[in-house]
């Protein structure tokens, strides 16, 4: 499990939790506030500048895998993403906080 | 009123299920079981030695030589195996006598080795290799009818996932939603979720899964410049092999060089532990040829060739595919076989593949529910539903067991192992069309979870390669492989006590 695949499915889960949040239904099963229409945009840009950037964490094994491995990321933390919202609707968006901010650190340092 | 495109969509989508589904069920669960054929085989191998940190790939070459070199000293072709990156210790040697050009399989003789070059009995089984190939030619059917059916579900697979995106209205809106408790809605949510994130997976495996047997699926492939007939697919698979084709002046044997040299030039020019396999043609004749084929690191099948006369100089290098075509085709069948795949992508074609396994028997339990509902009043056919896909499972379960249960010696043990698969099949399948379709779906998710469960009980108490062992050496393939069975028969347990509660909850 090298560091880069991590980042890619760390990186693809947030991104995919930013897209959950910015729609109504998960963000009321998780008693989160409501937003305005830009907002949501602000959401869902947010969402695709993290998978963009997943993308890039998995080009660093070439291409060719990279792209199986990026596409492999986002298929199960999608799956993974899905099946916490369903159980626990503030854990799947507390735990995307929380991955952002050591992603974050962990970048910076 | 749904548009009229919806509508038909639906229908189609909904008749590919039933006609396609449990055989692609079937390819998917024993597709993604050959992720890990070779971990199974080791599995299926317990005569096989545990793993040995220290031993290098050069000596188990030159003991795999040694071997050769006593036990089949005139024959016209010897091979070396190893396969260093998923099964460090193995070592496996091929012979055949007679005509080095013959092609007929019965003259070629094989020995596993271990690390010294003594050659292990271990008990005739086709082990891991055997769910591959139910993987692509089913069982019990002539070889190329089961390839077309196969081909003609794949088919039918691209046109399903197709249908179902564009009946899926609400695709984007119901992205993350997985209700649970709410009986058929939340079966139709997981067989969405699951179909939806596995979606680019579906597509490549499907397509790239045609690729394979595209010669036979589209016969003039063949038919237009070699005619038809049995010996005309098999020229043409002949000339499409890339071995390189090599002749040259025999050597004088004076001057010839050691095999083990030949090892350490490979290693380098390539580094060391690159080896997959070396095949020598006429050995210790003045004509003799070897070829060094190398592992592979990436999806391109074909791996680099080096081919060495007799005196140890380089005659021949097949670098990678050696036009567009071949590239592509290497390409697109090594994503779909994933050899060159590390430990975490392997389990992520793994956990893709069940998971589409698991939508496609989603979807036969939501088609068979409605159907039961409005025909077929006497017959329990979502019982027969259940039984066939509770039980396969199960049945694969029950390999595992009788490879370890089976005795030894018995006359074609390996043939009666995959029969227990299709006798346990056909017993589940009787057992689920006697109860209920609750009771049956509960009895069977708990005896899957009693069969995967116990099974690392099994093998502690037939062989000397249990948790006990292994988890001390650490041998993690064998170690894994126990693990993984205790996790699926846990996975299974749940499954059970959830549906056992959210039946409670519908009922009471």
């Amino acid at each position: 499990m090298s560091p880069a695949l991590i980042a890619t499915f760390l990186l693809c889960y947030t991104g995919l939790a930013l897209f959950a949040a910015s729609m109504n239904r998960h963000r009321d099963a998780a008693g989160l506030v409501k937003i305005n229409r830009f907002g949501d945009y602000l959401l869902k840009a947010g969402g695709v500048l993290l998978i963009t950037l997943s993308m890039r964490a998995s080009a660093q094994f070439g291409w060719v895998i990279g792209i199986v491995q990026w596409l492999g990321s986002v298929t199960l933390a999608g799956l993974a993403l899905t099946v916490i919202l369903s159980i626990w609707p503030r854990a799947a968006f507390v735990l995307a906080v929380v991955v952002l901010s050591i992603l974050l650190v962990v970048w910076a340092v | 009123m749904r548009p009229p495109i919806r509508q038909s969509m639906a229908w189609l989508h909904a008749w590919i299920g039933a006609v396609a589904g449990w055989i692609l069920y079937f390819i998917f669960i024993t597709g993604a079981a050959t992720c890990f054929s070779v971990e199974i085989d080791r599995w299926m191998q317990p005569e096989r030695p545990l793993v040995s940190q220290n031993v290098s790939q050069a000596q188990l070459l030159e003991a795999g030589f040694r071997r050769l070199g006593e036990r089949a000293p005139n024959a016209r072709i010897w091979v070396v195996s190893v396969s260093s990156n998923r099964d460090p210790s193995r070592l496996q040697v091929l012979w055949r006598e007679g005509e080095a050009s013959g092609n007929s399989r019965s003259l070629t003789k094989t020995e596993l080795l271990d690390a010294g070059g003594n050659p292990i009995a271990y008990r005739k089984t086709y082990g891991g290799q055997l769910l591959y190939r139910m993987h692509y030619q089913l069982h019990y059917i002539p070889v190329v009818e089961a390839r077309w059916i196969v081909g003609v579900c794949t088919f039918l697979l691209l046109i399903g996932a197709i249908t179902g995106v564009i009946i899926h209205r609400r695709i984007f809106r119901d992205f993350f939603t997985l209700r649970f408790g709410k009986g058929r809605r939340t079966w139709i949510d997981v067989h969405n979720v699951l179909a939806v994130f596995t979606l680019p997976f579906q597509l490549m495996i499907a397509y790239s899964g045609l690729l394979f047997f595209a010669y036979i699926y589209l016969f003039p492939i063949v038919t237009i410049a070699y005619g038809s007939g049995d010996s005309s697919v098999r020229q043409f698979l002949n000339d499409l092999s890339t071995r390189p084709v090599v002749a040259g002046p025999a050597v004088d044997a004076a001057v010839r060089v050691s095999l083990p040299q030949i090892v350490a030039e490979t290693n380098r020019l390539w580094g060391a532990g690159q080896v997959r396999y070396v095949e020598i043609t006429d050995p210790g004749r003045p004509s003799e040829r070897v070829a060094v084929s190398r592992q592979r690191d990436g999806p391109f099948r074909a791996s680099e060739i080096l081919v060495f006369d007799a005196v140890g100089s380089v005659m021949g290098r097949y670098d990678g595919p050696s036009s567009t075509p071949r590239l592509i085709n290497d390409i697109v069948l090594g994503l779909h076989e994933a050899q060159f795949a590390n430990p975490p992508l392997r389990w992520m074609y793994f956990i893709s593949g069940v998971s589409v396994a698991f939508s496609i028997a989603a979807g036969l339990f939501i088609f068979f529910g409605k159907l039961q509902s409005i025909s077929f009043r006497s017959f329990p056919i979502q019982q027969l539903n259940i039984g066939i896909v509770a039980g396969l499972p199960i049945s694969i379960a029950i390999y595992f067991w009788s490879n370890r249960i089976i005795p030894i010696d018995l006359e074609q043990r390996q043939a009666w192992e995959a029969n227990s698969i299709f006798v346990t099949w056909m017993l589940t399948l009787t057992f689920a069309l006697m109860r209920s379709a609750d009771k049956a779906m509960q009895n069977l998710l708990w005896a899957a979870s009693v069969a995967f469960g116990l099974l690392p009980v099994i093998n502690a108490l037939t062989t000397q390669r249990h948790l006990g062992i292994t988890l001390l050496r650490p041998d993690w393939t064998l170690a894994g492989f126990d693990l993984t069975m205790l996790a699926i028969g846990a996975a299974f347990a749940f499954a059970a006590v959830v549906t056992a509660r959210s039946e409670a909850q519908e009922a009471g």
